[in-house]
């Protein structure tokens, strides 16, 4: 059944058609989650508050979208409200944040590349979300210009610089 | 090893979440508890708007609300400064020495009354032991 049905489902009174959306999407949405917010442990709020919100819209979903696609739209909006309150918090605590430095990194998958998933953690927010999307997420730049509402155009210009940057950073190695 | 193959390598670093059955009992746990504190916050907040709409209605629509402090007429505890004085009281320097006079003359009446009545007295003690004087020159 695809989850345009199951959206339909849910929205003439079928709750269980709800969990099904949320196991479909459960693994893909908590790994781009990941990759944005830096650790596993802020993924899993995160991934929570993102299921709440389509949860509490999903009877307004018009299906103008792919259910996915709509899915990240609203978990990069939940990462970029995360990401701005980051900030303000490491701001006001002068970058001696103890919760930050408590994360067990050992179980994240920064541990395969450390130097290359820091890179792409410190990229402009706009910049990382295209790169996570593009090639984490596998999707074409129709969609990722889609899910971050900006033109296809701009997505991939978004792209270019992030690879540009990280270039730089790392230098190209042959 | 280029960028995009370093990038490419790190797709399989992908991070084995938790069990969906488990995130989703969690999260409708969650959503419950949402709905509750919602519903309370909005059932608080629409008690205090109907307690205030009451409030402010029993004290428009209260007769008494605006007569509270008119049932007491001011006007007669208020001393009106712009009133003449009492003229039966209050003198003159000179009406005053006048009347003052008046006062001790009019007393001197009392006083030579006082003075006669303890005159009389002393006569009629007088008397009396002149009287009994008499009695024992006769015995």
């Amino acid at each position: 059944m695809k989850d345009g049905d199951l959206v339909i489902r849910f929205q003439n009174g079928e709750e269980q058609a709800f969990d099904e959306l949320v196991k479909r999407h459960y693994s893909t949405t908590h790994n781009l989650l990941v990759r944005l917010s830096g650790n596993s442990m802020d993924a899993d709020d995160l991934c929570q508050e993102t299921f709440i919100r389509v949860y509490r819209s999903l009877r307004k979903f018009k299906a103008q979208s792919q259910f996915s696609t709509w899915l990240y739209r609203i978990a990069v909006n939940v990462a970029n409200s995360h990401h701005r309150k980051e900030k303000v918090r490491q701001l006001l605590s002068f970058g001696n944040d103890p919760e930050t430095m408590a994360v067990d990194e050992s179980t994240e998958p920064r541990e395969l590349d450390p130097e290359m998933w820091d890179a792409i953690h410190n990229l402009p927010q706009k910049q990382k979300m295209v790169l996570t999307l593009r090639i984490f997420q596998e999707l074409p730049f129709k969609e990722v210009a889609s899910i971050l509402n900006m033109s296809e155009n701009s997505a991939k210009v978004n792209y270019h610089h992030a690879i540009q940057r990280l270039k730089e950073r790392l230098g190209e190695k042959e | 090893m280029s960028i995009e193959r370093r990038i490419n390598s790190l797709k399989g670093s992908s991070h084995e979440p938790g069990d969906a059955e488990s995130f989703l009992t969690n999260l409708k746990g969650e959503i419950i508890q949402r709905d509750r504190r919602r519903q309370n916050i909005i059932n608080s907040v629409s008690g205090l708007v109907v307690a205030l709409a009451m409030g402010v209605g029993i004290y428009i629509n209260n007769p008494a609300a605006d007569s509270t402090f008119s049932t007491v007429d001011m006007s007669e505890i208020i001393i009106d400064l712009s009133d003449q004085p009492d003229s039966i009281t209050v003198f003159d320097d000179e009406e005053f020495i006048v009347a003052s006079m008046d006062y001790l003359i009019g007393g001197t009446e009392l006083i030579s009354t006082g003075w006669s009545i303890i005159e009389d007295l002393s006569l009629y003690s007088y008397l009396e032991t002149g009287e009994k004087i008499s009695q024992e020159e006769r015995s």
